[in-house]
């Protein structure tokens, strides 16, 4: 597993947020967790993220709103949304967004790492991936 | 502004006099004012019409001020109306409103006797009895357009700015038309043909003049009468009537200012613009107390949906699943941390003292909605369960009329009343009346709901909620009112179990018995108010 790969995690909600950080740190990864998508933005490490998990619904701006935000400036980072409830009209905003994976909480560790295994794939260079 | 439905659901033309039809009490109450004004006529015209009375010069002010303020306001409504409505009809009519109001001036500035003796304002004999004319005249006119426009289908939509241009356009031109008349009544006064002898006695030319004046009311006031749909049309056609029996005051039976009949006519004149007027205030204020009942219902509704249990429930399942998926994540973390060949006791227990952290913050979030119903709970007041019921209903009656269920109410009038929580026990209602809707959704036949309140014993009294529908399954009696029970698609089932707990908090019983043939009764008891 590449150590170079950086896990930003957004969540405004603090237990949450601290949880899903270390069960990544437990796996390995490099983790940077943040309270808002403002911090985030605000961050000068945006460009060394490989991978984004986002909470769906925060105040003041969304994980969606986010999402967009990311593309229209160029950055195209995979993305995982987390839901508190399922929402269809979410999932489906998400999807057509292009955000990789649509997960409720509490997340199945196994679908998560699936859904951070294949955001990884995307994230790496042409010349790295797997044929 | 949207005028298509209000707050309360109702539609635009239920609430609008002038589009609204009339009632059989409000068409008698026309005819009555009809027979009145008749009566006055007659009287004024056979008995009294000799009796003597002095010139007053000070009424002639007092009068054209009356007209003048009457006849402005209602043109100032009947503005406004346009500006809502887009009917052209109503414009009209506005605008007939706003001549006679500004006639009103000229009129009684050159009234001999005001200003001058012989006329004021540099007119003659004849100056005052034209603008009278132009006046009447003018009305009939507007009041035909209203006539012939009023059917047509009002504009879909209308800038503010068009709207003001049409209101502008016509005022602005109705103005030109009365400066232009006085201009030539005063100035040109020797021009016109003679209709008054002197300051008070008329010629044979008034006649002349009355006579197409008189017919040009009866033709719109018949052609109204064919046409006749709303409120506003009844009273427009006693406006009319008005007006030609002031026209008829004039010449019958004495063509003699200041005499019993032209006093007579004077205050018919008054009554032409107060009728309207009447009407339209009696709207705003019937359209502002329904205004205020929409607000407050809605207001009550929302108050209510706030703590109906399928919301708590939603809020619930919301906070407390950060602190569980949060805690699942430490504990799957830890286990990581443990699972190495080194296994990195340090991470593991960090992780593991955030499951602690998270198990309080559950608990933190539980107690937050139970001291929300708690602190609701300690306002208790006496209540009406009668008056519960009522608006209970009110609240559902948009569901009620959507699924089309009948509603039958059997009220004991001589209840006492109860001692609980106002809107709690509403929620009670509103639940059991939702539940009984939802399981007549699917019945083919006639949907009834029926509400019964009683006494139940000594101490306390019942209500029923009876419905035709599904019914209840006979193994399921008690289990529907336990947690979690829910035969719907949609909603946690907490509502009858949360029904249950607050029944029992106000010292009552929640029950379900079956009804015959089909559907089920949900009863309820509560303990009476006992003063001490």
């Amino acid at each position: 597993m590449p150590t170079e790969t950086l896990i930003s995690i957004i969540d405004d909600d603090e237990d949450f947020r601290e949880a899903i950080a270390r069960l990544m740190k437990s796996r390995g990864f490099t983790v940077e967790a943040f309270p808002s998508a403002l911090a985030f933005l605000s961050c000068p490490n945006i460009r060394n993220t490989s991978c984004l998990i986002v909470d769906a619904h925060m105040p003041r701006m969304t994980g969606i709103e986010l999402h967009r935000r990311l593309v229209e400036s160029g950055y195209a980072i995979p993305t995982i949304l987390i839901s508190g409830y399922l929402d269809d009209s979410v999932r489906a905003r998400a999807l057509a967004d292009g955000i990789i994976c649509h997960l409720t909480k509490p997340c199945d560790e196994d679908a998560l790492f699936g859904c951070v295994s294949s955001a990884l794939e995307r994230a790496k260079p042409d010349e790295y991936r797997s044929r | 502004m949207s005028m298509e439905t209000s707050a309360a659901g109702l539609q635009a033309h239920e609430l609008v006099l002038s589009s609204l039809s009339p009632s059989v009490a409000q068409r008698r109450f026309a005819l009555g004012i009809v027979l009145v004004l008749l009566v006055v006529f007659v009287i004024v015209a056979g008995p009294l019409s000799g009796l003597p009375l002095r010139r007053v010069d000070a009424f002639i002010p007092a009068y054209g001020t009356a007209i003048f303020v009457i006849d402005s306001i209602t043109a100032g409504l009947l503005f406004s109306q346009f500006s809502v409505l887009r009917s052209h009809a109503l414009l009209a009519l506005a605008n007939g409103y706003f001549l006679t109001a500004l006639i009103a001036i000229p009129w009684t500035l050159t009234f001999p006797g005001v200003l001058a003796p012989e006329g004021g304002l540099g007119g003659g004999l004849q100056s005052t009895v034209w603008l009278y004319v132009l006046s009447h005249v003018g009305f009939a006119l507007f009041a035909i357009v209203y006539i012939l426009l009023k059917d047509a289908d009002p504009i879909e939509w209308l800038s503010p700015r068009s709207i003001r241009a049409r209101v502008l356009t016509t005022v602005g031109s109705v103005t030109a038309l009365v400066c232009c008349a006085t201009v030539f009544v005063t100035a040109g006064h020797a021009l016109l043909p003679r209709i008054m002898l002197d300051t008070a006695e008329v010629s044979y030319l008034w006649y002349y003049a009355i006579g197409p004046m008189a017919a040009l009311f009866v033709v719109a006031l018949v052609l109204l009468w064919l046409r006749h749909r709303s409120v506003l049309d009844l009273w427009l056609m006693l406006v009319l009537f008005a007006y030609i029996i002031e026209i008829a005051l004039t010449a019958f039976p004495i063509p003699y200012r200041f005499s019993v009949g032209w006093y007579a006519g004077r205050v018919y004149g008054v009554l032409s613009g107060s009728f309207v007027l009447l009407i339209l205030m009696k709207e705003v204020t019937m359209l502002y107390g329904e205004l205020l009942r929409a607000v407050l219902a809605q207001r009550r509704e929302r108050e209510v949906r706030l703590l109906t249990g399928d919301a708590v429930a939603a809020t619930v399942a919301h906070e407390i699943k950060q602190p569980l998926s949060a805690m699942i994540m430490n504990a799957r973390a830890s286990l990581r941390w443990l699972d190495r060949a080194t296994p990195n006791i340090d991470e593991a227990k960090a992780a593991l003292q955030g499951i602690v952290n998270n198990g309080h913050r559950a608990d933190a979030v539980i107690e937050n909605i139970r001291t929300l119903f708690k602190r609701d709970a300690r306002a208790r007041t006496s209540l009406d369960v009668n008056n519960l019921i009522r608006e209970a209903l009110t609240l559902v009656r948009d569901d009620l009329r959507t699924h089309r269920v009948a509603v039958q109410t059997d009220y004991n009038q001589s209840l006492p009343p109860v001692e609980g929580n106002q809107v709690q026990l509403q929620q009670v209602l509103v639940n059991l009346i939702t539940n009984a809707i939802d399981s007549m959704a699917t019945k083919d036949g006639d949907r009834v709901l029926s509400l019964r309140s009683n006494v139940y014993d000594s101490g306390s009294l019942m209500v029923s909620v009876e419905d035709v529908g599904e019914g209840v399954e006979p193994s399921a009696i008690d289990l529907i009112f336990k947690p979690q029970f829910t035969t719907k698609m949609h909603g946690m089932g907490m509502g009858l179990s949360i029904c249950r707990s607050i029944i029992e908090t106000h010292g009552g019983r929640l029950w379900v018995t079956a009804n015959l043939p089909q559907g089920a009764i949900f009863r309820f008891t509560l303990p009476v108010h006992r003063e001490h």
